[in-house]
């Protein structure tokens, strides 16, 4: 079996990139502070882990979509979306549309 | 190997570093950082659409399926790269500093969060000051809490760990 014919390789390959950078940003002199390098590790962790889950996942789909596709090139972007930490954009969401929303009613 | 196969997959690789420059843009100025300034979000979500842009240029160079035609492409083409690349070290320079306005500045934040003035408002009046001085920031004194041979670990396991992923990439590269 060959590694390269997987998905999911290529999607470790994309994520473990992404949290390399975020690694070294948090790491950095000039940026760094405790709190980022916490969630760096998230991070890496987030890419090591759902890049190869999500691109196993989602990368037939969007093959069948647009057969002239590369499957090493989607796998490797979905794993590399897929290793941004989501959690501001939660946060995002919850201050902006969800609380306003529950002080309306009260 | 021919020399048009290297030109695109030095391209290639290029357009992935440079959207590696502006994924650390979209860090600095989003929410992660966020004991620093917190950038409006219109411009976070432009740099992150740029980022995941100049990552999917680069990935179909280097893995071109049927959409991309890298039989002919142009030896100027690296050159493009180099200025794309350059453009964006030049933008994370400046997002660097602009990141921390000046120290003495933080002491008045603090004291107008506490006249009710709004989130909003210090962000804009944040960005709105000049950029510190890269020397002059004020997280030194944060750093110094982790080691320092701990830090330069995990900064040189970083750099190992890109460049083996992008080794990976170039040898199975089929541009």
């Amino acid at each position: 079996m060959d590694l390269r014919e997987i998905p999911a390789f290529w999607g470790l390959c994309g994520g473990v990139l992404n949290g390399a950078v975020g690694l070294v940003t948090a790491y950095s002199t000039r940026a760094g502070n405790p709190l980022a390098r916490r969630r760096a590790w998230f991070t890496v962790f987030l890419g090591a882990l759902g890049g190869p889950i999500i691109a196993e996942a989602l990368t037939p789909s969007f093959l069948a979509l647009i057969p002239a596709l590369d499957m090493r090139a989607l796998a490797l972007v979905l794993g590399w979306v897929t290793a941004n930490d989501p959690r501001s954009l939660f946060t995002w969401i919850r201050d902006r549309f969800l609380l306003p929303l529950k002080g309306a009613s009260e | 190997m021919t020399w048009a196969h290297l030109t695109v997959i030095a391209t290639g690789l290029l357009y992935v570093g440079a959207s590696m420059a502006l994924g650390v843009v979209v860090r600095l100025l989003g929410p992660t950082y966020h004991t620093k300034v917190t950038a409006p979000l219109w411009i976070v979500v432009f740099f992150a659409l740029a980022a995941v842009s100049l990552l999917w240029r680069g990935v179909t160079l280097l893995f071109p399926g049927e959409l991309v035609d890298t039989d002919r492409i142009s030896l100027v083409a690296p050159l493009t790269a180099v200025v794309v690349v350059g453009l964006c070290l030049f933008v994370l320079d400046y997002v660097m500093g602009d990141r921390s306005p000046p120290p003495l500045f933080n002491q008045w934040f603090s004291w107008a969060l506490k006249r009710r003035v709004t989130e909003d408002g210090i962000v804009h009046a944040a960005f709105a000051l000049p950029p510190a001085m890269h020397e002059a920031a004020p997280c030194g004194a944060q750093i110094n809490r982790t080691g320092r041979g701990l830090r330069l670990a995990v900064l040189s396991g970083g750099a190992a760990t890109i460049l083996i992923v992008l080794g990976v990439i170039a040898v199975n590269a089929t541009g």
